[in-house]
């Protein structure tokens, strides 16, 4: 298993990305809409992190963010957005352009979107390549062959020539990983990569991307609304929840006994965690809606654990023991609820 | 995973509409037209096919606001006349193409098996410039008043066929269409409360525009003569008539055609800014 | 008496590539068999491509198949209306599967008027009755469904295949776009209905995990052919097709440690325009031999069926069993017994 057997160089190696505070607002039609509120996290070199949301927590706002590649009427704030030492907010555009690409990359839940549909596959390797390296094309060339060897496409020589919508699913999440690692980059984004895919392919894929990442050295941070893939894929885990973080741990503490309430319905949703044939453990009621966030814990109206104080003041992601936070106020929840009922 | 709830698009149609200025002008002065060639008896006191030769091209004056034709006529009183026919040419016209458009692409989106047939016979048609069409319509089914709503009706008909199809296409795409075939519903519930419920607003959309193709149709056929005969007035042939006269009473022409060019503006603009307010991507 | 049979069904796609392209045949579905038995609900799994959407769509009467015999009862299925008399379906996608234009109440009275199942007088209070047992508020009803949340919608479209009084509901993957904590609600509420009507369900999916919590039985397809068929245990404790078994040692489990050795099957699933020879299957089994590219191995065992020429030689295989830490498990304990309490609450206000 990964996580326990990270060197212990990554453990206390100064971290690639932190973000500190970070908040984000959509300017709409009918008024701001909060989409990230307070998010704090950081990645050290050739760890994984994944944030793990629903629809609405705001987890692909993150990505973004991070890319900068948020759309004109977000607006940021945020106390630290610090890349490899510097500063990504006080960066000219283009110098956070020259970054994308070469030292942080996104690949996408939908790769059909993500690749130009009338370039062939070379073309669009050759070209990412160039953007950033001064090399002549047939050396481009060889260099995109050999990034689609290592992804594991057979025949890439031939694949080179072929047409986005001339591959298979697989394929060309295959090519964008390619394409997004084609520069070593310290940073991969990985915002729910095998959502579309067949479950036999998204194995080949979580493997892919957990092996280039070691071999590279590259940190990543892994988006999924899935558990089962948090489990096979993460170092540490965060957990978003309509905007906010309400827990991170490393995965194995997670997994070991989940410390918010969100947390435990999300793995209690999961069939596996549920007797057979019993009903399942569901979350009650539905994500809110961001105009209107209940006050106090955003969780609260769903919590079977809420009470006046959950409904009133909000809960501050505090320290628990083992290196871990939750933002509940009964966190830690079997000693604190066990007495209380 | 979208983000973004669905807030009724009609309501938000409308909303975009009425923030447009130019939606406000561009109606404006189409009721008002519309409401001056229809009340054009009571708003004046000209008989529109009197003659007066006496009276004949004098420019405008207090007592002729507009000045008279070349049988002297008051052009005003011609104009509101000419007006009403255009009007009602283009209106009907296109209502006719509109209803027969909608039901041949809908039925072709439909019945998928029609699709093939319907739509090389829209090519066909669709072929022919549309003027081109029109006046050889016009030519064959002779003149009156049939004739020319037919032949603007048949000539702006392709077109909102073509869209028809389109737009019942992406909604046959639609699940729902599916989960009312499985509840068991019969054809005609399928293509009215599902289909046509669903793919009407492209549609409309399309069918203001080509308004304003079927007045200036109506007003061409009647400058080129094919239209209704003399002395019923009618503003492409009012326009005809003052061209012998361009040099000596020029505001004839100039009159009518600027009434055409307003009425087309108008559906054109309206057409426009509905269809920028049902596209959700601008906002 | 069982409620649906199948029978050696078949069904081809003609294709048209271009404008002067050849056509060419897509079998999507080939020979299946089938019994589905009134109660039950019975999973159909597979990867992209497999068919299983397909049948689903002949089993609902919205798709003809080529060829083949489809049962209702034992009599020959009817057509059109009668047919969605006795089968209705839940579709994937809850933003596209209700007509926009139509207010929720319409939505649910419209297969109960249609059917003459109410008089319409008293269709305001079958809307309501329906609501409240897909556990949504009456007052819903004047709703449209752009206002109401994913969740919200499947349950209307739910309702809306309850109010035919239907056998038999297809959930074509009517889970699969929901937020994970609204699956379990949806899957718990399937159950539910299935205790207090009897109807069947035939529930489609991609994922494995929640077929192999809410089913009775299960039927694996791989390229339009079923390869692996029987109660959901056996086939999820001893599965006994090699694709089944990958499908199960793919599937990422919710806890830390308990990934097999890597990915399960290498490649994908190939184009249904250019079926292999033999078992289709063959070309990613890591078993396959020179019999499987020679000839279909036919789909037979008593109960627990497999369409396999090596399973007997394969070695033992588990299943996988996802146990909780002791840990998780109490505080997921915990977790239960405050919602059952939350609910008494809340049902106790409500009366």
């Amino acid at each position: 298993m990964k996580h326990m057997t990270l060197p212990d160089s990554v453990m206390t190696a100064p971290p690639l990305l932190t973000v500190e505070n970070l908040s984000v607002t959509f300017r709409t039609d009918s008024g701001p809409l909060p989409a990230l509120d307070g998010i704090s996290l950081s990645i050290r070199p050739g760890e994984t992190v994944a944030v793990v949301g629903e629809s609405g927590s705001g987890k692909s706002v993150l990505s973004l963010a991070v890319m900068g590649l948020l759309p004109p009427t977000a607006e940021l704030t945020a106390s630290g957005l610090i890349f490899d030492g510097e500063d990504l907010q006080a960066m000219s555009k283009r110098t956070r352009r020259d970054l994308r690409g070469r030292d942080m990359a996104m690949i996408f839940q939908e790769p059909s979107t993500a690749l130009n549909p009338v370039q062939r596959i070379g073309d669009q390797l050759i070209e990412a390549i160039r953007l950033h390296e001064d090399i002549p094309t047939p050396k481009a060339r060889a260099r995109a062959i050999e990034a689609l060897a290592a992804t594991g496409i057979p025949s890439p020589e031939l694949r080179v020539r072929a047409y986005p919508h001339e591959l298979s699913g697989g394929m060309r999440q295959r090519a964008l990983i390619a394409m997004a690692l084609i520069h070593r980059p310290r940073l991969l984004i990985a915002d729910e990569p095998t959502t579309a895919l067949d479950v036999t392919v998204q194995a080949q894929i979580l493997d892919l991307i957990r092996d280039l990442a070691r071999d590279n050295g590259t940190a990543t941070l892994f988006i999924t609304h899935d558990m089962g893939v948090v489990a096979e894929m993460a170092d540490r885990v965060a957990v978003l929840y309509a905007g906010r973080m309400v827990e991170t741990a490393s995965a194995s503490d997670l997994f070991e006994s989940p410390e918010h309430p969100y947390t435990l319905g999300l793995l209690g949703s999961m069939p596996q965690l549920n007797q057979r044939g019993a009903a399942m453990l569901p979350i009650a009621g539905t994500v809110p809606d961001l105009r209107q966030m209940p006050p106090g814990c955003h969780f609260h109206p769903r919590c079977p654990f809420a009470d006046h104080r959950c409904a009133t003041q909000r809960p501050d992601l505090r320290p628990l023991a083992g290196n871990r936070r939750s933002a509940c106020h009964y966190a830690p929840l079997l000693e604190t609820l066990e007495t209380r009922a | 995973m979208t983000d973004a709830t669905y807030t009724g698009s009609g309501s938000r149609t409308w909303r975009r509409l009425r923030r447009n200025p130019m939606v406000t002008i561009a109606l404006g002065v189409l009721i008002l037209i519309a409401l001056a060639a229809i009340f054009a008896p009571w708003l004046t006191s000209f008989d529109p096919y009197e003659t007066a030769l006496r009276q004949r091209l004098k420019p405008p004056s207090a007592e002729h606001l507009l000045g008279t034709d070349s049988q002297g006529r008051d052009l005003l009183t011609r104009l509101l006349y000419g007006a009403r026919t255009t009007l009602l040419i283009g209106c009907a016209g296109t209502a006719f193409g509109a209803l027969l458009g909608g039901a041949i692409g809908l039925c072709a989106a439909f019945y998928r098996r029609l699709d093939g047939v319907f739509m090389r016979v829209i090519d066909v048609f669709l072929s022919f410039p549309s003027i081109l069409f029109g006046l050889s319509l016009a030519a064959i089914l002779g003149p009156g008043l049939d004739s020319l709503i037919i032949a603007v009706g048949l000539s702006v008909m392709p077109g909102i066929a073509r869209i028809s199809r389109g737009a019942a296409l992406s909604v046959m795409a639609q699940d729902y269409m599916d989960s009312g075939r499985s509840i068991g519903l019969p054809d005609r519930s399928l293509l009215g409360r599902y289909l046509l419920a669903n793919a009407y607003p492209p549609i409309l959309t399309y069918t203001t525009l080509a308004f304003g193709d079927a007045v200036l149709l109506a007003a061409t056929l009647g400058f080129l003569g094919l239209g209704l005969q003399p002395p019923t007035a009618e503003l492409g042939s009012i326009a005809a008539e003052g061209r012998s006269f361009l040099f000596i009473a020029p505001h004839v022409s100039t009159a009518a055609s600027i009434l055409i060019f307003v009425i087309v503006l108008s559906f054109n603009l309206l057409g426009d800014a509905l269809r920028d307010a049902g596209d959700r991507r601008a906002s | 008496m069982t409620l649906l049979t199948l029978r050696d069904v078949t069904r081809d796609f003609h294709l048209r590539g271009g404008v002067l392209g050849r056509r060419r045949t897509l079998r999507a579905l080939d020979g299946i068999d089938l019994v589905l038995h009134p109660g039950e609900t019975l999973a159909l799994v597979g990867e992209s491509g497999c068919g299983k959407s397909t049948l689903g769509r002949i089993v609902a009467g919205l798709l003809p198949a080529t060829s083949g015999e489809l049962l209702v009862e034992g009599k020959p299925a009817l057509k059109g209306k009668a047919r969605a008399r006795q089968i209705q379906v839940v579709f994937q996608d809850p933003f596209g599967s209700l007509n926009p234009r139509m207010s929720v109440g319409d939505l649910i009275a419209e297969p109960a008027l249609l059917h003459g199942l109410v008089e319409r007088r008293d269709v305001g209070r079958r809307v309501a009755e329906t609501l409240t047992l897909v556990g949504l508020r009456p007052a819903l009803a004047e709703r449209y469904p752009h206002e109401l949340s994913g969740g919200q919608r499947q349950r209307v479209a739910i309702a809306r295949a309850l109010a035919a009084e239907p056998r038999l509901i297809v959930c074509d993957e009517a889970v699969s776009a929901l937020d994970v904590s609204v699956q379990a609600q949806i899957a718990n509420l399937l159950q539910d209905i299935q205790r207090r009507t009897g109807v069947s369900l035939l529930f489609i999916s991609h994922g494995l995990s929640l077929v192999r919590h809410i089913s009775h039985r299960v039927a694996v397809m791989y390229l339009g052919r079923i390869v692996e068929e029987g109660p959901t245990e056996q086939v999820f404790d001893h599965p006994r097709h090699p694709y089944t078994r990958a499908l199960i040692s793919a599937t990422p489990e919710p806890l830390p440690g308990t990934t097999g050795p890597g990915a399960a099957l290498s490649g994908e699933v190939p184009s249904p325009l250019a079926l292999p020879s033999g078992c289709a299957f063959r070309t990613r089994c890591p078993h396959a031999t020179a019999q499987c590219a020679a000839s279909v191995p036919p789909l037979s065992g008593p109960e627990h069926a497999v369409a396999c020429w090596h399973t007997d030689t394969l070695p033992p295989h588990a299943g996988r069993h996802t146990e909780p830490t002791p840990r998780m498990a109490a505080a997921l304990d915990l977790y239960r017994r405050a919602a059952a309490r939350r609910q008494d609450l809340t049902e106790e206000t409500l009366t």
